[in-house]
């Protein structure tokens, strides 16, 4: 450490010059970053599940699909009908629409003198009052289209899907879409689906600047407010400035997307890189208000205070990088960015900051910021009290710890996409208006492999097909067995499926040389050895999902049975798997963090010192969760981040016990030793916990409910963690870390 | 002779040499109309009749699907004959035995029955237009691809020529889904060996022909439809009979169902 001081106070021009190069070359990095806001980057690319949802959608050509829901009096009078036929060739019109269906173009078969005639369910431009009862009727007796599939059975509302090719732009084509609809359909319309949703998530990305602008602000004030300085902000300013260059640059250079979760990263960046400051430019104003000059000052503050910076940023930057580990691309790059961001800052403090405050004047110090004010005679008397009852504080704290725990086993999990967006958001609304209207927003599609022309088969399927329609938020339930038996239906008038085999084969044979072969390659493959049970349902909660796929699969079992190989998969399905993974990585990431925490600080300071400072982290984490079950909170992507987030938090606990030991060093007794660092730390945690309380404050304003909620519980972890570090910490010091040692003695 | 007058037989011969090259390239441009170059197309030599074997492979999302029919054929439509066509499926075994007779008038209207041996009975495809445009069981191809134009339904233009090549656009008299044809024609053989579909301003899908000579006709080896979608459709022929007596009995609802 001393070499790396020497070389910032003889070379400070030239730290400047390097620093300033390669943030230049950083910003390069930034510009090359792309924002990812597909609902894709939610899913976990290597999982089972989500391979055999893309094989799926590239096998049935499905790509994502859109739906649109159009609203009217009545949505059978003749010129609504022309509106939607002349919608549904503008939709079918668009570059990169794979696929419309709607009320103008799906098939209506019908026998006549012998041939099959499959026309678009509206044969005219300008349907006449025959034609639109022939439509009604067909909508009403035809076993497809019967659960008001695509008109509610009011007649008040139509759908429409549109499948878009998944290589294109969402967005684009999300717009291209909206434009369409209010070109043609005068009245009000609702739309949804994955493209939609990935909207709601771009506009999250986008608002991550501002929340982070706003959090900087918030920090800066709160450093003002602590030091009454320009140096006191502005140089906190640069070395955050490089930190998040220096973070989003790396991942930029690397090729990475920045996604939804990311907007965690920056204001933990900026928060926690803001800590490292407060720290030096505290102990840095401190030095100089005792009179001491500025190279001695800065000296001291390096050695002593810098011990504790590199503890906690190493630390921090360690455990975000647990979350490599994920399965989700969009928590690994979380974990890597805020880990890269930190690690900057924390350079940039350790070597720009005595730099550059080598080659400024020092500020004039107007006061002795440890003098005889209200907050320091309070920290003092805080110091003798927990000199004297140390054991009871921690009996406080154990029966604290006790009581969350009972709170962690209430949790309730939530990994569902309607738990991303605000319950009023447009998204949301959208998707409900949707379901309402159609019986369900997403999918969950089972895969069926086996003789798709067997009538037996097809009879199974239909079986479920019914019954599915009980369990509840399922909605229409599409497959080719509805299709065979209508084709069935049409040609013989027996309201059943084909009585063989080959009946069922050359009836499809007939259908595929008078309807539309993509109505039976979305359904099957081209041999029939394998197809698809479509079942739409409605967006719920990942609990409440899971109990639904209980029952799907249950049903499958009665229906189907042995008769195929059945595997379930589905947007529905991928999101619900998304709680096994991010629980594992919870369990994971935070056990390897703590573990690599403590392993860090005992081979910088002693294993005693390290154990005894993660009591704070311990504390903090139960207590986070604790609350996140009594409340009822659920446990989400974003909140399971909460606890490697309070390491980066906890790094005043550090401090605490590195000028706890510092002053043992010194010859202090524990006791006066513990009452000094809550005296002389205390001011620092204080104005630490009002910045990063603020800054993750600033969280709480996010679009996006988990990280509005992550940002207030992060206010209520900053505040836990000064608690614990000014009361449990010294506690703990005194019956556990009597007499410290530090391999790392660095005392001049 | 004086310096005029050969001044004078130089300036002559030199006009007589551009006259011959001006006369050479009118000559050369004044080729074929458009209308000219479709009636050798729709004209060239067919067989009188002719038994084959076609395989049809569907390519579709990655899955392929082969099937196998027998073909009989017989009727030219420029001779103002009906173009009759019977096919049956010799694989797979699901639909083995299963029929079409395809029956085109010159006018280009078209009946088209299907025979389904496990449904017991022969069903009428829809002649309408609608129909026409439907997929070939499945296939690239529409009804109306296989059953081949009548020349009538298109107004002709030259868009380009190279190499033996022309360029052909044909834009239709009357709906066909499509707003223009664009033919590649080789002159060699009198046949096209391109065809683009064109909708909405662009390539709806594209079709490749191959040729061999066979008895003195050329016919068509291999024949590609490939959809903007990506699917494909590959037709390939084999077994060829041509120039068979093949007597109305072959085209009729009683050798359909044997």
């Amino acid at each position: 450490m001393k070499r790396v001081l020497d070389f910032a106070l003889g070379r400070s021009a030239l730290v400047i010059v390097i620093f300033a190069l390669v943030s230049a070359f950083m910003a390069v990095g930034v510009s090359r970053m792309r924002i990812n806001y597909s609902v894709d980057s939610f899913y976990p690319e290597e999982n089972p599940i989500v391979k055999t949802h893309r094989l799926a959608q590239s096998t049935y050509n499905t790509g994502n699909s859109e739906m649109a829901v159009l609203y009217a009096d009545d949505i059978f009078a003749p010129d609504r009908l022309r509106d939607v036929r002349a919608l549904t060739e503008s939709l079918e019109g668009l570059d990169g629409v794979l696929r419309v269906v709607s009320l103008a173009n799906t098939p209506r078969m019908r026998e006549e003198d012998g041939a099959l005639i499959t026309t678009d369910m509206m044969e005219s431009d300008d349907p006449g009052p025959e034609e639109i009862a022939a439509i009604k009727d067909y909508l009403a007796s035809n076993y497809a289209m019967k659960d008001g599939l695509l008109a509610a059975k009011d007649g008040r509302s139509t759908t429409i899907i549109i499948q878009i090719d998944k290589s294109l732009d969402e967005q684009t084509m999300v717009a291209k879409i909206e434009a369409a609809i209010k070109e043609r359909w005068k009245g009000r319309f609702e739309t949804t689906g994955v493209p939609v949703l990935g909207g709601a998530i771009l506009s999250i990305i986008k608002g991550v600047p501002l929340l982070a602008a706003v959090a900087l602000a918030v920090i800066l004030a709160f450093l003002a407010l602590n030091f009454r300085s320009a140096a006191g902000v502005l140089l906190p300013l640069v070395q955050l400035s490089v930190g998040l260059l220096w973070g989003v640059g790396f991942l930029g250079w690397k090729g990475d997307s920045f996604v939804a979760l990311m907007a965690i990263a920056p204001i933990a960046i900026l928060a926690v890189g803001s800590s490292f400051s407060l720290h030096l430019l505290g102990r840095y104003f401190l030095e100089l208000s005792l009179g001491r000059d500025k190279r001695t000052a800065i000296r001291t503050m390096f050695l002593e205070t810098g011990l504790g910076v590199v503890v906690s940023g190493l630390a921090i930057s360690a455990s975000m990088l647990t979350f490599l580990l994920s399965e989700l691309g969009m928590i690994r790059g979380m974990g890597l960015l805020t880990a890269a961001g930190v690690f900057s800052c924390m350079i940039a403090a350790l070597v720009l900051l005595p730099a550059l405050l080598n080659l400024l004047p020092a500020p004039k110090v107007k006061r002795n910021t440890h003098g005889k004010g209200g907050l320091s005679a309070t920290l003092r008397a805080l110091g003798k009290a927990v000199a004297s009852r140390p054991k009871p504080i921690l009996a406080v704290g154990v029966a604290l710890v006790l009581v969350s725990t009972w709170g962690i086993f209430r949790i309730v999990p939530d990994s569902s996409l309607v738990a991303y967006f605000p319950r009023n958001s447009p998204a949301i609304r959208g998707m409900r208006a949707v379901e309402e209207s159609f019986g369900g927003s997403t999918q969950i599609s089972v895969v069926v492999d086996g003789d798709l022309q067997d009538p037996e088969l097809l009879k199974a399927m239909l079986a479920f097909q019914e019954r599915a329609r009980e369990i509840p938020d399922v909605g229409p339930v599409q497959s080719i067995a509805a299709t065979v038996r209508t084709i069935h239906e049409t040609l013989t008038g027996e309201k059943g499926m084909p009585a063989t085999r080959e009946l069922a084969a050359q009836e499809l044979l007939l259908y595929q040389s008078s309807g539309s072969v993509d109505d039976i390659t979305s359904m099957v493959n081209l041999d029939y050895t394998q197809g698809l049970i479509t079942v739409i349902a409605k967006q719920a909660s990942s609990r409440e999902t899971k109990v639904m796929i209980s029952r799907i699969e249950q049903l499958l079992r009665v229906t189907i049975g042995d008769r195929a190989k059945i595997e379930l998969t589905g947007d529905g399905l991928v999101m619900s798997v998304l709680e096994r993974i991010i629980i594992k990585d919870f369990i994971v990431s935070l056990s390897l963090a703590i573990v690599l925490v403590v392993f860090i600080d005992s081979l910088i300071r002693s294993l005693r010192a390290a154990i005894v400072t993660i009591i704070v982290l311990v504390f903090t984490i139960a207590l986070q969760y604790g609350i996140l079950g009594i409340f009822g909170l659920t446990f989400t992507m974003a909140t399971a981040l909460m606890g490697a987030l309070a390491i980066g938090v906890g790094d005043y606990a550090i401090h605490l016990t590195v000028r706890y030991m510092e002053d043992r060093r010194k010859g202090m007794t524990p006791e006066l030793a513990v009452e000094a660092a809550i005296a002389t730390s205390g001011r620092s945690i204080l104005f630490t916990s009002l910045t990063l309380g603020g800054g993750f404050a600033v969280l709480a304003f996010a679009d996006f409910p988990p990280i509005a909620v992550l940002g207030e519980l992060m206010v209520f972890t900053v505040v836990a963690v000064g608690a614990a570090s000014l009361v449990l910490l010294p506690s703990a010091c005194l019956l556990f870390l009597r007499n410290p040692y530090s391999r790392m003695e660095v005392a001049e | 002779m004086n310096r005029n007058e050969s001044l004078r037989k130089a300036v002559r011969a030199a006009l007589a040499a551009t006259l011959a090259l001006a006369a050479t390239s009118i000559g050369a441009q004044a080729g074929p109309s458009a209308d000219q170059i479709m009636d050798k197309v729709f004209d060239s030599p067919k067989p009188k009749g002719s038994v084959l074997t076609m395989t049809m492979v569907i390519s579709k999302n990655g899955q392929k699907l082969t099937r196998t029919l027998t073909t009989w054929s017989t009727g030219d439509n420029a001779k103002g004959e009906t173009e009759k066509t019977l096919m049956k499926f010799l694989s797979p075994a699901d639909v083995k035995g299963s029929g079409f007779l395809n029956l085109k008038k010159a006018d280009g209207g078209t009946e088209s029955l299907l025979w389904l041996p496990a449904l017991g009975r022969v069903r009428r495809l829809g002649g309408g237009s609608s129909d026409q445009d439907q997929a070939f069981f499945g296939s690239d191809f529409t009804n109306r691809d296989i059953n081949g134009f009548v020349k009538s339904d298109f107004g002709y233009a030259i868009v380009g020529s190279e190499g033996g090549i022309y360029t052909i656009e044909a834009t239709p008299r009357k709906s066909i889904g499509f707003e223009k044809l664009v033919y590649r024609i080789d002159s060699s053989i009198w046949k096209y060996v391109r065809i683009e579909y064109w909708r909405s301003g662009k390539i709806a899908k594209t079709q490749t022909d191959e040729y061999d000579l066979i008895g003195g006709y050329y016919m068509p080896r291999k024949i590609v439809m490939t959809s903007a979608s990506k699917s494909s459709t590959e037709l390939s022929f084999t077994d060829y009979k041509l120039d068979q007596e093949l007597g109305d009995q072959y085209f009729t609802e009683r050798f359909l169902k044997q």
